[in-house]
């Protein structure tokens, strides 16, 4: 019996690390395709209508006082699907508001107040609802109570966190204009 | 804030027992909840696990808002936000004592080992990314920070 020498041992490795990837891979795609159907299925149930990003997740608009927030389903590989919502763009809270309004923390007290709310930013500071699923445990019941969440934590920063917050920037613009007013 | 109904806490209560069993933990049990004893990174960590009505909380105390320098209190802020966005299942929130926490609510019909094991595992982790987080805004090295809060007790 022939032994297989190191150049031998090296390719046999790599053609054996080369499967092991496009197996990863085919079950990755598997996995996803698996999730793609049920949360189509579960939007349906929920009598959403959405648009599919391939590739990348679905975009639901929901209707809210007449006004429109988009909620995306997306996944993140490995293994977490994420419904998140954008509340409220940078340029709309000045830094100076943000620090002045208190607005960080009334968002973290409030996501330590109701289970339901979940808040976060992104670097450019635009703020988002967010809540992540393990792809292992996506069932119907988890998916509408994690969705709803996303749902009523825009709600509930749309109708009482937002008046406040609007106010707050007007006060602070107009003290920063009287008085930069007064020192020019 | 959230209300606990007895006949589901001790249901909730028995299952998180025996899940924390299975995950080999040391923990004690009181009537407001469970305080599992843990470790990160070698250094001693409590995490309180709160089964109320709809949801079982688990969280890890962290520090008070107050004892964040207010020049640096933004910034932090806004960088444990970022951690909110960046990772998944990572949550930090501020109580009603004024204390940062991270915390986890896991969704009672979808409470079953799987998820409460990788709940659990996402409020240590982010005690860990929280650490980094204060190391790199208030360039107090985690380890360093400990020992001197333990010094300044004993």
């Amino acid at each position: 019996m022939s032994t297989l020498g190191s150049e031998d041992k090296n390719i046999a490795e790599a053609i054996v690390e080369t499967l092991r990837e496009k197996i990863k891979e085919e079950a990755m795609r598997i996995i996803v395709k698996e999730a793609a159907f049920k949360i189509g299925k579960y939007l349906r149930l929920m009598g959403k209508d959405f648009e599919v990003y391939k590739g990348t997740g679905v975009v639901v608009n929901e209707k809210l006082d007449g006004d429109e927030v988009k909620v995306y389903v997306v996944f993140r590989p490995p293994e977490w699907v994420e419904i998140r919502a954008k509340l409220i763009g940078s340029d709309e809270l000045p830094p100076g508001a943000i620090r002045e309004c208190d607005v960080l923390e009334t968002l973290m007290m409030l996501s330590n107040d109701f289970a339901e709310l979940s808040f976060c930013m992104d670097k450019d500071m635009n703020i988002y609802a967010k809540q992540n699923i393990l792809v292992g445990a996506l069932t119907f019941d988890l998916f509408k109570e994690e969705y709803d969440a996303v749902y009523v934590s825009a709600l509930i920063f749309r109708r009482e966190l937002l008046p406040k917050l609007k106010k707050c920037v007007r006060d602070y613009e107009e003290i920063r204009r009287t008085y930069s007013d007064m020192i020019t | 804030m959230m209300s606990s109904v007895t006949g589901l806490f001790s249901f909730f209560l028995d299952k998180v027992i025996n899940y924390l069993k299975l995950m080999g933990k040391d923990f004690e049990v009181g009537p407001g909840g469970i305080v599992v004893k843990d470790k990160v990174d070698d250094m001693d960590v409590e995490i309180q696990i709160i089964p109320t009505e709809k949801w079982v909380r688990i969280q890890a105390k962290l520090d008070r808002l107050d004892d964040i320098p207010e020049d640096k209190r933004m910034e932090f802020l806004k960088e444990l936000l970022k951690a909110n966005s960046d990772y998944p299942e990572i949550s930090f929130a501020i109580d009603d004592e004024g204390v940062i926490v991270s915390i986890e609510d896991e969704y009672v019909f979808a409470f079953y080992f799987d998820v409460f094991e990788e709940e659990y595992s996402a409020v240590l982790a982010s005690i860990d990314i929280y650490r980094k987080i204060k190391d790199k805004i208030l360039g107090i090295p985690a380890k360093v920070g400990k020992k001197k809060k333990e010094k300044e007790k004993s």
